[in-house]
């Protein structure tokens, strides 16, 4: 793994976290190949916003579905390409994965796919997605189990990707430290006294007196929860919650499996990392895990009993919806204990885009492929979930990639806007730049369709023509039709990425900076 | 709610919609026997030329309810004046018992095998799944219950000196076991067996382990029959549901999280199209039932299908000379309807439970 | 920066017909490409080919057996006279050999069966198909509507009953009042009647999530009537409801056809080769054909069964004849898949055409 450089951010200066280049994914269907992206190339650094723009079936959410490779095969398939993420190619091993034969008399191709590498391919991806890259969806609502709960759902990520860390967690809890009871007796006061930052506080502390944060949040619900009612009984609830942090023996031996289990994980994706970092296979590292794997589940078999699994679970499944509480805090959701414990179809749009949003960060990942985030929200919902991901970027360090056809979501969030035309990148730069002014003769026509405020006289005008069909994509730049510079050069040769300064990157003959080099 | 003031006297919702759910079931019942009643029994009266009026209509129909829900449904002259009540009786245990066995076999061959066909993008393995289904659909099963007996005849009279026709064993083979009549639990010419009706129990009780043998084998052999042919009708839907479970973009989701294959398989799309293979299991149970007793017919077993194909016949004589097989027919068609009612409600429940979004009510 | 980026005024000075010059002609697809863009596949034609043959042979039937339609060609000398009399297999002279129940030529009776088969098939397929598309998409398009109250509560009321039975027991009240001319078109109403309300449901289901598609309210937003909204929407939305549906219904048919007769002719009867004694005498109330000498595949499949594989009656001695049995059931199954592929090919060109 690279040494990551703190660094301000913005500036072009972070190390690069993802650099996808000549992505080319095409889809064969039956009226002929749809040539969905050609040779997409750009770079997001860390802690950076890459907003991508473009009209509607333009490659957007392709781009970002084959990077993680999640474009429906078949009919979909990335033909070309690299997607490096920290010097790994993730799109490694596309050439042996399938066979391409014309068929005669027709525009279409015969695809004769090798499904036992795709799924190899598929399983090494696995060892990157959610921990590593983690995505969001435009429609939150299906892109949720609808019978899991919100706690089922976002806990497995955390059982896949924070798993040791938990069980870690749970076996340094130290339930009968001697400040406890104290602790409790502050807890139950403050609960009395009825003063919300106080409660707060005396939970947190009774959390780091335990020794595990996440016991902090239980308790303070706990607290926050009850009322005259039930003030003398908060003690001993508070002491009922607290057994579940004292272990039987045979739960830490699950425990101590379970984390075997967990690093062996751990230890695959590395395996997988490393396959791709160096492009070759590395069958026995990843036979030698896997064995261990085998053993490490062969002795942890008696676990697998349906009446003891329950039994002895039972600390981490709790421990695991206190965290997706813990998680769902993070998103500013008003009442996570109520909405971890609901479904899908209980939940407005904007909450479960919360808590989709919870859903990847709780990984880790060092990037976050957003796609259409905001789209399917109303405005206000939409102003909160934007300033969510722009806080957590600040936050957290993760670098955004922001797919939307909306231009004020891109001005709003993005450091850098990549325009997409008909399956290319016509031109990147700073949001700025950009905005003021663009250099390609389509992000121009982009920018003059947008209604401006601060110029209301101005004719909105709109762009010649429509989008084109990419089975028949036209030659060269494939904007050459509607542009109203086009030169006879353009319908020939597809024009270079070239740099006219200040790193704002252009594929377009009307400019001749020298070319961006691969 | 932990931490939260209990609410008294609250019933949860899934309760009340059970408690409706039951209390529709004696009403739809009744639903089901006037159609019966108009659909069979007007016919019936037509061609006699008896008919009294609305009032006889209504009084005929009350008859049947109250006839059909006293159990008396007439007496059978083939079973020597035995009450067609007593021979229900006798038939149903060995009816479940083989519905036990086969929708065992049927249930452990069709939820893997349906996620797994309906998971695989290989087209190979979606020809193959439609063109097995639909020979499974079409080909008699009387065919295969002939092929499957004489495939096993002589094996069978070999190895256990019986012949593979029956759930119970063969006269010859009592006299094999030294004895020249059946002990006094297995009634009636080796038909039913004593305390509970199911053989296997039965057998259990009595301590005849040969016995026990001999008919698990036979029960096996005709479940795995009715398991074979059921699977292939229920696979035909059951791998498109999965199918289009896969394309839904929530298993996208959870595959852009690191979840692996086999956990989106098993776990996530299993628990995903569970309620609908129940539902799917609901609207298939006529298939189920005719395949049930075609195979009973076909292997001459005493239960519920040689029942069906008996009333058919006129060989279960009427309670009333007037329109006679109808009537006994109906009493069959009581009993359907009161177990695919029953089945229908219980899967609804289950269902709902499964799947935890309210149905859409009107 | 070495180029003054062109103000978009200057853009929309540009005429549109120079652009309109620029854009290179679409390739004209020729026949062939336009026949094979979007194709049915291969099952479909294979289906077609197949339904081909079998309306062939049915109206060639027709010429050939017009003098009498309705009653196989029996010949008593292939009746076996005695016990264990051989049985003639296929030869030049009888392609598909002779049935001995009937004693009839097994290849003369398939052949002169087909139109009555296609004709029993068709007319409850036709039935399903029309009633149960056009009820259940109304329905579901007019959802929480009197229509599709009443179409709910009839598919969930017959959904309780084996629909086999129904139809059985219907049919043995109506055959009582109508002559046994008559029974084939009673059998094929009374199934239509009966096996609709699956399809409609089923075509219900399907309707009421085309009838939300976005796509469906633009068109009312934009004034379409509700016809159109039906022919253009919902119906081809709903198709492939009805498509799946429609090869599973040719299985209770056939069901039917040939579970009565072999119960009838052969299980209650104890008929095998060896014993001359074969028929009972009259018909049962449940049998759906006018007559055991009628030519229908069931029937001939029935006979064949319980004299080619005695052991299927119950009589544990006898021999295996497999002609007897195999191309009745080949017979059979080769409609079913014809039609079944028929219904595949169309419901993936619709799907494809709607994805």
């Amino acid at each position: 793994m690279p040494p990551v450089v703190e660094g301000p951010v913005s500036e072009g200066r972070a190390p690069v976290v993802l650099d996808v280049r000549d992505l080319t994914t095409y889809f064969y269907t039956y009226d002929g190949v749809v040539q969905a992206l050609e040779g997409v190339s750009f770079k997001l650094r860390r802690g950076e916003t890459l907003g991508l723009v473009g009209e509607t079936g333009c490659g957007k959410s392709v781009t970002a579905f084959s990077i993680v490779r999640l474009v429906q095969e078949p009919p979909g398939r990335i033909v070309g390409g690299k997607a490096l993420f920290r010097g790994a190619n993730l799109l490694w091993g596309l050439q042996g994965e399938a066979t391409f034969k014309p068929i005669k008399g027709s525009d279409r191709v015969k695809v004769h796919r090798r499904f036992r590498r795709i799924k190899a391919a598929q399983n090494r991806l696995a060892s990157v997605r959610g921990g590593g890259i983690a995505m969001i969806f435009q429609e939150p609502g299906q892109a949720m189990n609808p019978v899991f709960s919100i706690s089922d759902q976002v806990g497995e990520v955390i059982l896949l990707h924070r798993y040791i860390e938990l069980i870690d967690g749970l076996l340094a809890a130290t339930p009968d430290a001697p400040e406890v009871p104290a602790a409790i007796e502050r807890l139950v006061a403050a609960a009395r006294d009825g003063d919300l930052s106080v409660i707060t506080a005396a939970a947190v502390e009774l959390g780091n007196v335990v020794n595990l944060p996440t016991f902090g949040s239980e308790v303070h619900y706990l607290a926050k929860d009850s009322n005259p009612e039930n003030w003398d009984r908060l003690a001993s609830e508070i002491q009922r919650h607290l057994s579940r942090l004292r272990l039987t023996n045979s739960q830490r031996t699950y425990l101590g499996t379970q984390r075997r289990l967990a690093e062996i994980d751990r230890d695959l994706r590395a395996v997988y990392l490393d396959e791709m970092r160096r492009g070759e296979p590395r069958g026995r590292d990843r036979r030698r895990v896997s064995s261990a794997r085998n053993r490490a589940r062969l002795r942890a078999i008696r676990f697998a009993l349906p009446g003891v699994k329950r039994r002895v679970s039972k600390p981490v499944r709790e421990e695991v919806f206190w965290r997706v509480v813990r998680a769902l805090e993070g998103v500013r959701i008003a009442n996570p204990v109520q909405v971890a414990r609901g479904f899908p179809h209980e939940l407005s749009g904007g909450m479960l885009q919360r808590v989709m949003i919870a859903m990847a960060l709780v990984g880790n990942p060092d990037i976050l492929l957003a796609d259409e985030p905001t789209t399917a929200l109303d405005v206000t919902i939409q102003a909160q979930i934007l300033e969510l991901m722009r806080d957590l970027r600040h936050r957290v360090g993760t670098a955004i990639l922001l797919i939307t056809h909306d231009l004020a979501v891109i001005a709003e969030v993005a450091d850098r806007v990549s325009v997409m035309y008909a399956g290319q990148i016509v031109e990147t730069a700073g949001v700025k730049d950009v905005f003021t002014h663009p250099l390609h003769p389509y992000a121009q026509g982009l920018l003059a369709s947008i209604p401006r405020f601060d110029q209301p006289s101005k004719k909105l005008t709109s762009i010649y023509g429509s989008v084109p069909n990419l089975i028949h994509p036209p030659t060269g730049c494939r904007f050459h039709p509607r542009c109203p510079y086009a030169m006879p050069v353009c319908r020939e040769q597809r024009p270079p990425l070239t740099d006219e300064g200040n790193s704002h990157h252009v594929a377009c003959f009307l400019y001749n900076g020298p070319k961006v080099v691969e | 709610m932990r931490g939260r003031p209990v609410h008294r006297f609250r019933i949860s919702p899934y309760i009340r919609y059970a408690i409706q759910r039951l209390l529709l079931f004696p009403a739809q019942l009744l639903l089901v026997l006037l159609i019966l009643y108009l659909a069979l029994y007007i016919p019936s009266v037509l061609a006699t030329g008896q008919y009294s009026g609305l009032t006889g209509f209504w009084s005929g129909f009350s008859q049947v309810v109250i006839n059909d829900f006293s159990g008396n449904w007439g007496v059978s002259i083939q079973f020597g004046g035995v009450p067609v009540a007593q021979l229900y009786a006798w038939a149903i245990p060995q009816s479940i018992e083989l519905a036990v066995f086969a929708l065992g076999f049927a249930a452990a061959i069709a939820y893997p095998v349906s996620l797994l066909t309906g998971w695989s993008r290989r087209p190979p393995v979606d020809e193959t799944v439609r063109i097995t289904s639909l020979f499974g659909t079409f080909f008699p099963v009387i065919i295969a219950g002939g092929a499957v007996t004489a495939g096993l005849f002589y094996w069978f009279l070999s190895t256990y000196h019986d012949i593979p026709i029956g759930i119970l064993p063969n006269s010859f083979w009592w006299l094999d076991q030294g004895y020249y009549l059946p002990p006094s639990w297995v009634l009636f010419t080796q038909a039913f067996t004593a305390p509970t009706g199911f053989p296997l129990i039965d057998g259990a009780i009595h301590g005849a382990w040969s016995f026990e043998e001999v008919v698990l084998l036979k029960t096996l052999i005709q479940a795995g029959l009715i398991a074979i042919v059921y699977v292939s009708i229920f696979l035909r839907h059951s791998f498109t549901i999965v199918r289009d479970a896969r394309e839904e973009l929530h298993v996208v989701a959870a595959r852009s999280r690191g979840v692996s294959d086999r956990a989106l398989l098993w776990r996530h799309t299993a628990r995903r199209v569970r309620p609908t293979f129940l539902l799917l299991f609901a609207l298939t149970l006529p298939a189920y039932l005719g395949t049930q007793f075609v195979v009973e017919a076909t292997f001459h077993d005493y239960g519920l299908g040689t029942l069906v194909f008996l009333t058919l016949t006129g060989q279960i004589p009427p309670r009333q000379s007037l329109a006679p097989i109808l009537e006994s027919w109906q009493v069959m068609m009581f009993l359907l309807a009161i177990a695919v009612l029953a089945w229908l409600v219980a899967v609804d429940l289950i269902a709902h439970r499964l799947d935890p979004r309210p149905v859409t009510g009107k | 920066m070495n180029f003054t980026s062109p103000t978009p005024a200057s853009r929309s000075s540009a005429p549109s017909g120079t652009a309109a010059t620029k854009m290179p002609p679409p390739p004209r697809p020729s026949l062939r490409q336009r026949l094979g863009r979007r194709p049915f596949g291969l099952t479909f034609w294979a289906g077609t080919a197949i339904l081909l043959f079998y309306l062939l042979a049915a109206f060639s039937a027709l010429y050939v057996f017009h003098s009498s339609l309705n009653r196989v060609a029996v010949n008593p000398s292939w009746i076996p006279p005695e016990p264990f009399a051989p049985a003639i297999g296929p030869s030049s002279g009888h392609l598909f050999g002779i049935l001995p129940g009937i004693g009839t030529d097994l290849f003369r009776a398939l052949w002169q069966a087909t139109p009555w088969d296609l004709t029993i098939v068709g007319g409850i397929l036709a039935f399903d198909a029309v009633i149960g598309w056009l009820l259940g998409s109304l329905a579901g398009m007019n959802e929480g509507g009197t229509l599709d109250a009443v179409v709910s509560w009839i598919g969930d009321t017959l959904g309780a009953i084996p629909s086999f039975f129904l139809v059985i027991g219907i049919f043995a009240g109506l055959s009582a009042l109508a002559p046994s001319e008559v029974s084939i078109p009673l059998f094929v109403l009374l199934f239509g009647v009966i096996i609709w309300p699956s399809t409609a449901r089923l075509t219900r289901d399907r309707a009421r999530l085309v009838a939300r598609q976005p796509y469906v309210e633009a068109t009312r937003a934009c004034g379409g009537s509700r016809t159109r909204i039906l022919f253009r929407h919902i119906l081809p939305g709903s198709a492939t409801s009805m498509l799946t549906q429609l090869p599973l219904d040719v299985s209770p048919i056939f069901f039917v056809l040939i579970i009565f007769p072999w119960f009838w002719d052969c299980a209650s009867a104890g008929a095998s080769l060896s014993s001359p004694v074969y028929l009972l005498p009259g018909l049962p109330p449940f049998y759906p054909l006018p007559s055991v000498y009628f030519p229908e595949w069931g029937n001939l499949l029935a006979i064949g069964v319980c004299y080619g594989l005695p052991i299927s009656t119950g009589l544990v001695a006898g021999t295996v004849y497999w002609w007897m049995f195999l191309f009745p059931l080949a017979a059979i199954l080769g409609l079913a898949f014809g039609i079944s592929f028929v219904c595949d090919g169309l419901d993936r060109r619709l799907s494809m055409a709607h994805h």
